[in-house]
């Protein structure tokens, strides 16, 4: 259901791609996305017979005789060269069989798809927004900040801090008068943050680079600590569909689709910000000013659009990342997607489902790319996609 | 006579910058009659930008302005907030200079004169369509509807200041000023847009404030002639009279610098000596003693104040030119060879 859906989704997204650009660069786009996916699944395809380890071996147990493990690669046909194999598993995906795992009951892809797929779909679709939601509000408010004047901080307060600091620090220790330091400053720095101006925009851009800097599965095993173990907020019993009410679906998915949100959020929003700060020097903004436009209207109508290519750019290129991190966060909170049952398929080597989902990811990746240099052109009127313009 | 449209007293504007203060406005006084247009004549960094862009409120945050500016009665340094809204943009507007960089490249051109009207005036989508119609027809756009649903970069330059100016007169505006608005066109079109903006000007009865560092542009436009240099005006004089008997040597090296039609080809041209002062450290006497071939120690000591001597004429020298004090006064730094601010009158000048 939810697969015929995407895949609806993505013929009218084509068929919006060819009428916006046309079709000379809708055929051109879809010759070279091709090439890169039979490049890309070919050097997997490779990359997997040079690992040690072995399929057949994985599924029939290393105590299984040498006979029955070399039926099985008979039957697979693994005895045979590189290309002769990718020739086959090529042939078998495009005819509708996306193969199947050796071990166990023999689960074929199709059917994981069918089962995990829509959960990794709905995790990336809701960690993507969350995202968005964060960095763009958050990103137009800090780059406004940049550009006011600062608020005046007491300079006698500097002193008086420093005097303070060392009693402390000779009368209680280090340690005590850096925890009070901390205790102090934190605060202050947040309270003189949100007000405004450039320490609004400091604090929020400071935030954003800390937040850069945590690996996502920090972020991940934190939030699980806190949130499903110590507090009942999040429970770890794993995907409930729309079809368990709207309730359970998102209880269910909220705090993965939290964290792979946020490991992407920082880089969404210094983009913007930067962008944003850039485009306010513009002489059009001088120019809308002396029309006497509202600050609000400046920031959204004026500034914002031509200050989103960076970030279409990147988010287009994110999606890669963002599908590692879905990787990792999946991992974290056992949750059965597409990304724990990757990992699973690497670690027995199942040559023929890591090829195929390998082929799906470069198809998105390119597909979405290819979508982006078309938003490009309603974004920015200069641009064009295609020639026939 | 009436009170003035817009009156400046005593402007001051500087700049913090991390190497100190920057005085980019040092006591400006201007007046500006309904109707009349003022030039503003001045070299790079003579602080003609900074005052108007003081007029339209359009300084940064960083600049600390002192001095009373008067718009129609109205303290434009302190307007209630709600009148505020709708003066900029609504009774004064403004040109910038460089018409590819002033048009949001993303919007198109209609509802870039459109939104103004929208937002200050409260128009339909139909009734500002219409005006922007009308606006673009009146500035000389060929295909106006056309044009309406076109992007800037699909305009030439002209085409472009043009729509400047349509969006600038949207909301019938009092007072325009024109910031070199021909500076970044080409020669035969700067003559298309001056003539269109003297003709909306006479039409509308506005007042215009026209910013140029070309005396032969502010000579035919303007009714009032301002020089400025470093931060103040050196001269204010009719168009007229500036041309015929200029007082200030500022002003009569500017008009020696101008190359004439009848000099034989590769005629050198005449410069200024030497460069405008440091607006972070200005001298003490006359801004531009250290260039100026009359000056006398006096000139070093104080700053002269701008003085009328005439009928709107008003001069800032101790040394006017075509006094007898000047005459004599050059007459001495020439045999002396150098003048008491240590100009060199005999090497080669500087270029710079």
């Amino acid at each position: 259901m939810v697969l015929a859906l995407i895949l609806i989704a993505f013929a009218i997204l084509a068929i919006w791609v060819v009428r916006v650009a046309g079709w000379r660069f809708a055929l051109q786009r879809l010759g070279g996305s091709s090439l890169i996916i039979v490049l890309v699944t070919f050097a997997t395809t490779w990359l997997l017979r040079q690992v040690p380890g072995d399929p057949c071996l994985t599924a029939l147990g290393t105590g299984a005789n040498q006979e029955a493990v070399d039926l099985c690669r008979l039957e697979r046909g693994l005895d045979k060269n590189v290309f002769a194999q990718y020739w086959s598993w090529a042939r078998d995906v495009l005819s509708g069989d996306l193969g199947f795992a050796f071990y166990k009951n023999r689960e074929t892809l199709s059917n994981v798809l069918q089962a995990r797929g829509p959960r990794s779909f709905w995790l990336f679709v809701y960690g993507q927004t969350i995202a968005l939601l964060i960095s763009v509000p958050l990103g137009i408010w800090s780059a406004y900040q940049a550009n006011r004047v600062p608020r005046k901080i007491p300079v006698w307060l500097l002193p008086i801090f420093l005097v303070a600091t060392l009693a402390l620090a000779i009368t209680g220790g280090w340690t005590l008068s850096a925890i009070i330091v901390l205790a102090v400053l934190v605060p202050l720095a947040i309270f003189y943050g949100l007000r405004g101006g450039p320490a609004g925009d400091a604090l929020v851009n400071t935030s954003a680079f800390a937040l850069l800097s945590i690996p996502v599965f920090v972020i991940g095993e934190t939030f699980r600590y806190i949130f499903a173990i110590e507090r009942d907020w999040y429970d770890l019993i794993g995907y409930r569909s729309w079809g368990d009410g709207v309730g359970a679906h998102l209880s269910s998915v909220w705090l993965p689709a939290l964290v792979l949100g946020l490991s992407v959020t920082p880089v969404y929003l210094r983009l913007l910000r930067s962008d944003m700060i850039q485009n306010l020097q513009q002489d059009f903004v001088a120019v809308a000013k002396a029309k006497g436009m509202s600050n609000r209207h400046i920031l959204f109508r004026h500034v914002l659009r031509p200050s989103t290519l960076t970030l279409l750019t990147v988010a287009g290129l994110n999606i890669a990342q963002i599908i590692n991190g879905a990787i990792v966060v999946e991992f974290i909170y056992d949750y059965d997607g597409m990304g724990s049952y990757l990992i699973a398929a690497v670690a027995r080597r199942e040559f023929f489902p890591i090829q195929t989902l390998v082929a799906l990811v470069a198809a998105l990746f390119v597909f979405a790319n290819t979508l982006i240099d078309v938003v490009y052109t309603t974004v920015d009127p200069r641009v064009s996609a295609g020639d026939d313009k | 006579m009436s009170e003035p449209q817009l009156k400046v007293e005593d402007l001051r504007v500087a700049f913090a910058t991390p190497r100190g203060s920057v005085q980019a406005i040092d006591g400006l006084n201007i007046s500006l009659e309904q109707g009349e247009t003022l030039a503003i004549v001045g070299e790079s960094g003579s602080g003609k930008s900074v005052t108007v862009r003081t007029v339209m409120n359009l300084l940064p945050s960083t600049a600390s302005i002192e001095g009373n500016i008067t718009f129609d009665g109205l303290d434009l340094r302190n307007v209630p907030k709600d009148r505020a809204k709708h003066l900029w943009g609504v009774d004064v507007a403004m040109i910038f200079q460089d018409p590819m960089t002033s048009l949001n490249p993303v919007k198109r051109i209609g509802s870039q004169i459109t939104e103004s009207m929208r937002y200050h005036l409260k128009y339909s989508k139909g009734q500002a369509k219409a005006k922007a119609i009308e606006l673009l027809t009146q500035v000389g756009i060929p295909e106006p509807e056309k044009r309406m649903r076109q992007y800037p970069h699909e305009l030439s330059g002209g085409m472009r200041q043009r729509v400047v100016i349509a969006m600038a007169l949207a909301c019938e505006p009092k007072l325009l000023i024109a910031d070199e608005p021909t500076t970044a066109l080409d020669v035969t079109v700067q003559k298309h847009i001056l003539d269109l903006l003297g003709e909306l000007q006479r039409e509308r009865g506005m007042s215009m404030i026209l910013i140029t560092h070309d005396l032969g542009v502010a000579g035919g436009r303007a009714d009032q002639i301002a020089v400025m240099y470093a931060g103040r005006i050196m001269e204010e004089a009719p168009a007229s009279t500036i041309f015929s008997s200029m007082r200030h040597p500022y002003t009569e090296a500017l008009f020696e610098s101008i190359p004439s039609v009848s000099d034989p080809s590769h005629t050198r041209l005449t410069p200024i000596p030497g460069r405008p002062p440091d607006l972070l450290n200005l001298p003490t006497g006359c801004r531009y003693a250290a260039r100026c071939r009359y000056a006398q120690v006096s000139c070093t000591e104080a700053l002269p104040s701008l003085e009328s001597i005439g009928t709107n004429h008003s001069v800032a020298c101790y040394l006017p030119v075509g006094s007898s004090a000047a005459i004599d006064a050059r007459a001495q730094n020439e045999a002396a060879g150098v003048t008491a601010a240590g100009l060199d009158l005999h090497s080669n000048m500087e270029i710079l």
